[in-house]
């Protein structure tokens, strides 16, 4: 069998028009219009079906009593059952209540701090200092939390560690940071900002790279000191990115860090600490609760899913930037 | 022109440069000490006893690093892991870029819906068993691609890409679109050229992403000499730890790998990574300069 | 307008999603494994219900195989090999990530893959589970007798209920490990040179005598550095002085004695929440007030590193401890070539040999009621070898399995160090022809036995020890005096709803109330709390477990 030519392909497309004029609808159809764009547009639509949208069929999980043997099509459904149970539990209320307070933290403090610290970063003139602090600013970035965890328990210590060695120094009480539920949360959100303040200030550091020089050079002529500059320059130049880190750290406000607190916390604050994904962890993977698992998975992302929305919707009225 | 800068510096200024520069100093400090502890370890024998902090080796040798880059498998993992990395980071950059290239022109049709699309995916995964099946029924198992589809792109960099190319300028491209260049020809000669800090930056993402990367090895590998080396590096520094999930039962056997060549292996792991940076960075300068002659 | 666009979105996301969907046919069908599915002709007519079980003559079987393994085995291994020719059989190693083997074992579940043999990932908790879902085959109690004799009679005799461990409904669906630590409570360890220098010549043997020597720990500056920064004991301790009351509530550094339950007035009880707690609670709020119990008890004696090293005690914080097994403090026997010793006597040989020679191996307090009460394993433990659904329908490949079981670990000892260890001469070595000790020949010794295939094919039913030496060297040092044993061995129905809340209840009353954060009668409080929380389906349940057993 031949393959049709394209005018008949046209004619049985639209047949009520003229052929002549069937190729100009194919001119004029936008996609073909920029040919160029679709072509590059087209692994990513394909790979974002292959991998993300393909794969959604699992999150039925969550509605069902998931068996192995069945498969997930074939499991049974057990529509919102899952939800219930998890509901029920007080203790996943307090495990949601932790990730809650522990998020909103991490966001309050943990959202400016690499953004103050690229632009004092950047206010460091000699280029080597700049350079040689920042490259040890993301060290933490690659050291696991199993491997910080143990750093952290000596280093906290109220007997031995460092930090508590120099409070006493100074006249003040050893505290107890780890195992004292005052402060848990807290060490939770310094150490996480510790950890990842010089990795983050990275696409801060990659937008300042972008403002245009001449703009500070055209400031200093007209008389403007280094806060006005950084106010009026630098800010507004990091601000679209500052915009998107925004909206999607609201999204994150129900995530947490299950590798952090596993390795950190102890019976002692377990009733300030305990949050979603160690809770997960506990009751439902170790005993094979997909279904369970998956309930709560979905649960966060439908929760992340409303916050960015209303983070954009925000930042569209406000600012004019979005993230679509 | 720096020199001008430094004869201009007034009594605040200076003030305030030696306050960041203290601060800066305190933060590098805290930061490096978890590292230097490291490292001082992987330099120590094992019959050095690490129950305490130290900061410099009492006992010096390499035997440790000797260890580390004699193990069959950390060799292999290192080609592995360097493979996956650069392959990765290539592909991620091409289809990235591209894909950000065309959703930031505002002509491209029903441009919203495909950023949609993709922006969507960041909240909604179909778990583990869907992404395994489908790893397995397009017979990617053991492959390097298993390691480098399933993560090719993500709609979080997809986006501040966007953002970016969005910024640029857009005369410089009009006139190319007048003389007739296509598409594909613009993004090439002009916009990549233009684009050097988020390339830089995307590529630092990625190489790091796929070099930390333990998960999806442990996963989609079944045999040892095709595993990358973070997983490699785990299973060294793992060992001995009590099974998080055994409910019973303390492990007999003693642990193989003394502290000393775990830290070693850390070490090993984390130093190359490090290493890009310093060499990276200079092309977020160069990015700048770029920036700055355009016009 | 936005509400609309996202609405478009979703559906048209949807409709591929649930096109594709269709599409992908399905993959659920139950795994056929490539072996041959049709049971032997002799079987169908024969009258005995076991000959379907017998292993065909000269027939090549593939075996998958999920072993017990640290470091992953490579396809070329040289055990491999060595019993692919000796058994005539073809192995399909299953190399699953050691730290994540549940959630990979699962992974594999759901796409159809079940193994012939496993070894890892199944416990006696999770068993029901796995039974439930349908992916485990049933293994009667003849067969095991037939095709394991030997295993068979020497585990039954350790435990007459060994099988039933693994029962469900009656029906047997695996083969429980036996332990070897089981035999041996866990430690009662001493500085001997801090006991002498604060002028205690007898080791301390009754509560009395370990409260004066806590004090003194505390107070008599024992580390003789003029600063007060010694204590008598911390996390590890706890559980010998509950033990002294006569319960042991499961606090402590280690899980595996977290789920404690104990017989009392001819009913299993949890010992968190007996009245003898709360004496021993009221004790260690005294002893936390004075300074004798170290304040990061809470956060433990282990700071990261090997779990079983106690920092604390080997950097002279505290004088006494309980964590860990014997084999993490023994002593270097000289009967074993190059012994160092546990981990904790070398950490504190490497700062001085002197204190590390000092360390005293004493005795559980003896307790109010005359007893010694401390922890020890029961023989039956969490891990369970499972055979897959599939071996149902291949008898007689079951039936070679549990043969080469029997081979490896029920016949002789040589047999069994071979699976341990690898060939004898080549991998190992031994002067003595009883084989009480051995030496790993270089350059294996500085591997993990896994990458030339040796200890995969091998469990313990202790027919046979490789420990002879150390554990005789336990028991000489009383470690098998006052070993007290769970009475309740496997899970509960109920476990995953409760026993995880439960034990985080219990963690947080004992701390609040040794630290003083809420008065000791709190613990009255704590218990109406427990039950309530779920430790009353809890306590009906483990009774009930209790009342099958004996049935």
């Amino acid at each position: 069998m031949q393959a049709p030519t394209k005018a008949e392909t046209i004619r049985r497309k639209w047949p009520s028009v003229p052929v002549r004029s069937r190729l100009q609808l194919l001119k004029h159809n936008r996609y073909w219009k920029h040919r160029y764009l679709t072509i590059l547009l087209l692994p990513c639509i394909i790979y974002f079906f292959v991998f993300h949208y393909f794969p959604l069929y699992g999150v039925q999980i969550a509605f069902k009593d998931y068996k192995f043997l069945a498969g997930i099509n074939g499991s049974e459904w057990v529509g919102l059952e899952n939800f219930r149970k998890l509901f029920a539990m007080e203790s996943f209320n307090n495990a949601f209540r932790n990730t809650l307070i522990i998020s909103f933290y991490k966001f309050v403090f943990g959202f400016p701090a690499p953004i103050l610290f690229a632009i004092l970063l950047n206010e460091i003139r000699l280029v080597f200092m700049r350079r040689f602090i920042q490259s040890i600013s993301y060290f933490p970035h690659f050291l696991s939390w199993v491997i910080l965890a143990g750093v952290f328990t000596q280093f906290l210590s109220p007997s031995t560690g460092p930090l508590n060695l120099l409070l006493k120094e100074i006249g003040l009480d050893a505290v107890y940071f780890l195992g004292n539920p005052e402060w848990f949360r807290s060490v939770l959100v310094a150490t996480d900002i510790w950890k990842d303040l010089g990795w983050s200030a990275i696409i801060y550091l990659a937008a300042m790279a972008g403002i245009n020089p001449e703009l500070y050079e055209v400031a200093k002529v007209d008389g403007a000191n280094r806060f006005q500059r950084i106010r009026n320059i630098t800010l507004p130049g990091i601000a679209p990115v500052v915009t998107i880190m925004l909206i999607l750290s609201i999204g994150k406000i129900i995530q947490d860090d299950f590798d952090q607190v596993m390795n950190l916390y102890n019976p002692a604050v377990y009733g300030v600490g305990d949050v979603l994904s160690t809770y997960t962890y506990r009751t439902g993977i170790e005993s094979i609760q997909y279904s369970f698992a998956t309930a709560v998975g979905l649960f966060k992302n439908v929760i992340s899913l409303i916050a960015v929305l209303i983070a954009n919707w925000i930042a569209k009225k406000v600012s004019d930037s979005s993230l679509w | 022109m720096k020199s001008i800068r430094k004869l201009r510096i007034h009594p605040g200024g200076l003030l305030f440069d030696t306050v960041n520069m203290g601060m800066m100093l305190l933060l590098c400090i805290t930061t490096l000490y978890p590292f230097l502890y490291l490292l001082t370890m992987s330099l120590s024998p094992s019959d050095v006893s690490f129950t305490t902090i130290k900061i410099w080796p009492e006992k010096f040798t390499w035997a440790n690093y000797q260890m580390v880059f004699e193990h069959k498998y950390i060799r292999s993992g290192f080609v592995n892991a360097v493979i996956r990395t650069v392959l990765g980071t290539l592909i991620t950059l091409v289809v990235t870029v591209s894909a950000a290239y065309v959703l930031a022109k505002p002509y491209f049709p029903h441009r919203k819906f495909w950023t949609q699309l993709i922006v969507l995916t960041m909240f909604f995964s179909g778990g583990l068993i869907p992404t395994y099946l489908m790893i397995k029924g397009l017979n990617l198992m053991n492959t390097v691609w298993a390691l480098v589809l399933p993560s090719m792109v993500s709609a979080f960099q997809l986006i501040v890409t966007r953002n970016f190319l969005q910024s640029l300028p857009a005369e410089l491209e009009e006139s190319a679109k007048i003389d007739g260049a296509n598409d594909i020809y613009i993004l090439w000669k002009i916009v990549i050229p233009l684009s050097m800090p988020i390339l830089v930056t995307l590529g630092l993402w990625n190489i790091v992403f796929h070099w930390n990367q333990w998960f999806d090895s442990m996963l989609y590998m079944t045999r040892p000499e095709n595993e990358v080396l973070q997983v490699v590096m785990r299973r060294i520094v793992l060992d001995g730890e009590m099974d998080m999930l055994s409910t019973a039962v303390p492990e007999m056997q003693r642990q193989v790998n003394t502290e000393t060549l775990k830290a070693a292996t850390i070490m090993f792991t984390t130093i190359p990574i490090i290493l890009i940076y310093p060499f990276v960075q200079k092309y977020f300068i160069k990015g700048m300069l770029v920036g700055a002659v355009k016009g | 307008m936005k509400a609309a666009q996202w609405g478009k979105t979703l559906l048209a996301t949807m409709l591929a999603g649930a096109m594709l969907t269709a599409c992908s046919g399905n993959e659920n069908s139950p795994a056929t494994n490539n072996g041959n599915n049709a049971v032997p002709a002799s079987a169908e007519g024969s009258a005995d219900p076991l000959a379907k079980y017998e292993p065909i003559e000269g027939k090549k079987y593939t075996i998958s195989w999920l072993p017990y393994e640290k470091v992953p085995v490579p396809e070329d291994a040289e055990m491999v090999k060595y019993y692919e020719e000796k058994f005539n059989v073809d192995f399909d190693i299953w190399n699953l990530d050691h730290a994540n083997v549940v959630e990979l074992f699962n992974m594999r579940l759901a796409a159809g893959e079940i193994p012939d043999y496993n070894r890892n990932a199944v416990k006696t908790n999770t068993l029901p589970q796995y039974v439930d879902q349908g992916v485990l085959a049933e293994i009667p109690e003849e067969v095991i007798k037939k095709y394991m004799p030997n295993i068979y009679e020497n585990a039954m005799k350790l435990d007459p209920n060994w099988l039933k461990y693994a029962s469900v409904d009656g029906k047997i669906y695996g083969l429980p490990i036996l332990s070897d630590a089981a035999e041996f409570r866990t430690t009662i360890v001493w500085r001997g040179d801090w006991l002498e220098k604060v002028g205690i010549t007898k080791t301390p043997d009754t509560l009395e005598e370990f409260e004066e020597a806590f004090y003194k720990f505390t107070n008599e500056d024992p580390d003789g550095n003029g600063v007060k920064d010694t204590y008598g004991l911390s996390q590890s301790g706890l559980q010998a002085i509950f033990g002294a009351f006569g319960v042991l509530p499961g606090y402590g550094p280690h899980k595996w004695q977290d789920w404690f339950w104990m017989e009392k007035d001819g009913k299993i009880v949890n010992a968190a929440v007996m009245p003898e707690a709360k004496e021993a609670l009221k004790l260690l709020n005294k002893w936390y007030k004075d300074g004798v119990l170290d304040p990061e008890f809470i956060t433990g004696e282990n700071t990261g590193d090997y779990w079983g090293i106690s920092h604390a005690f080997v950097n002279g914080k505290i004088g006494f401890t309980g964590h860990g097994q014997n084999q993490h403090w023994y002593e270097p026997l000289a009967e074993i070539e190059g012994d160092k010793g546990g981990r904790n006597y070398e950490e504190l040989a490497k700062k001085d040999p002197a204190i590390a020679k000092s360390i005293r191996y004493g005795l559980p307090p003896v307790g109010l009621n005359g007893e010694r009460t401390l922890f020890a394993n029961n023989y039956v433990d969490a891990p369970v070898i499972v055979f897959g659904k599939q071996l149902e329908d291949e008898p007689d490949k079951l039936g070679k399995i549990l043969q080469i079981l029997e081979h490896n670990m029920g016949t002789t000892k040589e047999n069994f160090y071979t699976a341990n260890l690898g060939i004898k001469g080549k991998h190992w070595d031994s002067d003595d022809e009883t084989l009480r000790t051995f030496k790993i020949l270089p350059p294996y010794n500085e591997m993990e036995g896994n990458v030339y295939g040796a200890g995969i094919f091998a469990s313990d039913f202790l027919t046979f020890t490789m420990n002879e030496v150390k554990n005789e060297w336990a028991r000489k040092n009383g470690f098998s005096e006052g070993a007290v044993r769970n009475k309740l061995i496997g899970a509960l129905p109920s476990d995953d709803m409760y026993k995880a809340e439960l034990i985080k209840l219990r963690d947080e009353a004992y701390i609040s109330i040794i630290t003083g954060d809420k008065p000791v009668d709190y613990f009255d409080e704590f218990v109406k709390k427990w039950y309530a929380a779920g430790g009353d389906q809890a306590t009906k349940e483990a009774n009930e477990w209790q009342a099958n057993l004996t049935k």
